[in-house]
């Protein structure tokens, strides 16, 4: 059987209608503009967005980076702390323009900051590095003058028999010194510092304590003066020789007539300073006193001597208050043998209340002085540093 | 064919997007970091070992500016990697210091106790050589400026503890190292003071 086909001649394929070719193309239009907007959108992005100034901003933490290790925090803090700060706002406003479309974005402020921190980093280094220098240098110094001052002081005064507590200061001041010494080679200057004026302030007391002692030791210089006339007058009258031994100025004079023969180097008994009130206080006596015996090179260990007549009725009626109104012990002995006498020079105050001289010096008094030949020793004739 | 083609573009995009736009700051490791900095410091890390403390706060700082140097760019192509390697670095500088800070301080502490028990082995040798030394007349004055230095460092002793006592070790260090000097000092005094005197 055949089939008969000839239908398919009149069969016409499908055909849009104009509407929706229309539509097609709009719709593929609209697909390719879209594409293309968001391919020149993706590319205006880099072509116009500005671009943060990574540079400048990675220089400005380093620069913060190298101020902290110059202890700018430590150092120059304020500085720092403005650095720091910036830093933060640097990296706030960096955040915030971030958040923004990348083309409207605004970097021009951010370099701006960057270059604040940058420079506020490099000025807190500077100061930093000055100012340790300058702590270093304020140390070094006031250390020297502070040991040339303990060493001067020492020299100064240590002919008076100071207070312990003057000794204990100088003492505590240079342990004060060694300490800040200590810091400031660890680089802890501040606490250096701290060390120092404390050091410093103990220092500064002693001559108030020094002035204190010296200035109520010297209300008797009055009746020294009067003492030294009264002898000086009795050599003119008699044309004999005196002898003044001046304890503050470490000195012994000798007088003929008057007039100054000899002048001699002495030493005292440790505390020289004040009157003599008791065997054992190791004081030397103040006084108006005579010679009462001349020892040969025989007659004492101390190559030459000349015994005076301590203790004098003045000395006595001393004693008797000072034990009565309990000042001294019951038992306390008013002492005796106090000389003038040879071995000295030895440049401290070590006699047990005597007065020492060189034995050169000691030839040449003996020689020049009798037995009750006046001796006056007084504290002073000038005050202290006169 | 042609929607095929976009079909499979715009698929590719959002797959893209999915894995890679969605790269977000690590937050959460800058805080830790700071925390873990902020311990390190409470702990005196950069009183006892600043050069490792410098350096995890050098670490945060670059792994902040990195963070928005990334934050910078298109969000397609952030990538936060370095700025996580660089907190993550910064943690364990900050945590290392703090852990050395217990180490250091425990160093400058057992020094302190050495030398505190060296100081008073000192003190005791000074007043022993101290009894020893020549009782001359002309030194006595030198005695009473060495007995006023042996009792300046004596008097030093609870000053150095009161300070090593509110943990301050760095300053009782300092003291303490002060009080050695001065007591050897004494104690080389008077060994020559004796040495001198049976010469």
């Amino acid at each position: 059987m055949l089939v008969d086909y000839s239908f398919l001649s009149d069969f016409k394929p499908f055909k849009k209608s104009p509407a929706q070719e229309r539509y097609k193309k709009s719709y593929l239009l609209g697909v390719v503009l879209l594409l293309v907007t968001t391919i020149v959108l993706f590319i205006l992005q880099f072509v116009l967005a500005p671009q943060p100034p990574v540079l400048l901003i990675r220089e400005s933490y380093l620069a913060l980076s190298a101020a902290k290790e110059a202890k700018a925090d430590e150092y120059a803090p304020e500085t720092y702390r403005q650095a720091a700060e910036s830093w933060e706002n640097l990296l706030l406003y960096w955040r915030s323009e971030n958040k923004k479309w990348r083309v409207s974005r605004d970097y021009v402020e951010l370099a701006k900051l960057a270059l604040q921190t940058k420079t506020l980093c490099e000025e807190a280094k500077k100061k930093s590095q000055y100012q340790q220098d300058s702590l270093r240098s304020r140390i070094n110094i006031a250390a020297a003058l502070l040991r040339q001052k303990v060493s001067e002081y020492k020299a100064e005064y240590g002919n008076l028999p100071v207070e312990k507590s003057a000794l204990r200061r100088m003492s505590e001041c240079e342990l004060l010194l060694r300490e800040g010494e200590q810091a400031a080679a660890r680089g802890r200057y501040h606490h250096a510092l701290q060390c120092i004026s404390q050091a410093e302030n103990k220092l500064n007391g002693i001559p108030h304590e020094v002035d204190q002692l010296l200035t109520s030791y010297l209300r008797q210089l009055p009746t020294w003066r009067r003492w030294v006339e009264e002898t000086l007058n009795w050599s003119r009258e008699n044309d004999k020789e005196v002898i003044i031994v001046n304890k503050l100025a470490r000195k012994l004079q000798v007088y003929r007539n008057g007039v100054l023969l000899h002048e001699f180097s002495v030493e005292f008994g440790r505390n020289w300073l004040g009157a003599k009130r008791y065997r054992g206080d190791g004081a030397t006596p103040e006084g108006k006193y005579h010679i009462l015996r001349k020892k040969g090179r025989k007659e004492t260990r101390y190559y030459l001597a000349l015994e005076i007549d301590y203790p004098n009725e003045s000395d006595r009626e001393a004693f008797e208050l000072a034990k009565r109104n309990g000042e001294i012990s019951a038992d306390a002995h008013i002492g005796g043998l106090i000389e003038i006498h040879g071995e000295g020079g030895r440049g401290v105050n070590w006699t047990e209340g005597c007065v020492a001289l060189k034995n050169s010096d000691m030839e040449k008094l003996y020689n020049l002085v009798d037995e009750g030949t006046p001796v006056t020793i007084v504290g002073s004739l000038n005050g202290y540093k006169k | 064919m042609f929607k095929k083609s976009l079909v499979a573009v715009l698929g590719i995009l959002v797959i893209a997007v999915a894995f890679t736009g969605c790269a977000k700051a690590p937050q959460a490791l800058v805080d830790s970091t700071k925390a873990a900095l902020d311990a390190a410091k409470a702990a005196e890390a950069d009183r006892y070992v600043p050069a490792e403390f410098k350096a995890a706060q050098d670490s945060l700082n670059a792994a902040l500016a990195e963070i928005e140097t990334q934050n910078a760019k298109f969000a397609l192509m952030r990538s936060y990697k370095k700025a996580q390697a660089s907190l993550e670095a910064a943690t364990a500088k900050a945590n290392e210091a703090a852990a050395k800070v217990a180490e250091a301080k425990e160093a400058v502490k057992n020094e302190v106790v050495q030398k505190q028990a060296e100081l008073a082995a000192a003190i005791e040798e000074a007043n022993k050589l101290f009894k020893k030394a020549p009782r001359g007349k002309e030194s006595r004055e030198v005695l009473t400026a060495i007995k006023a230095d042996i009792e300046a460092v004596v008097a030093s002793q609870p000053d150095i503890q009161a300070t090593f006592d509110s943990g301050d070790y760095l300053t009782a260090r300092d003291k303490v190292n002060a009080a050695l000097a001065k007591i050897k000092g004494v104690t080389d005094e008077l060994n020559q003071a004796i040495a001198k005197k049976n010469r």
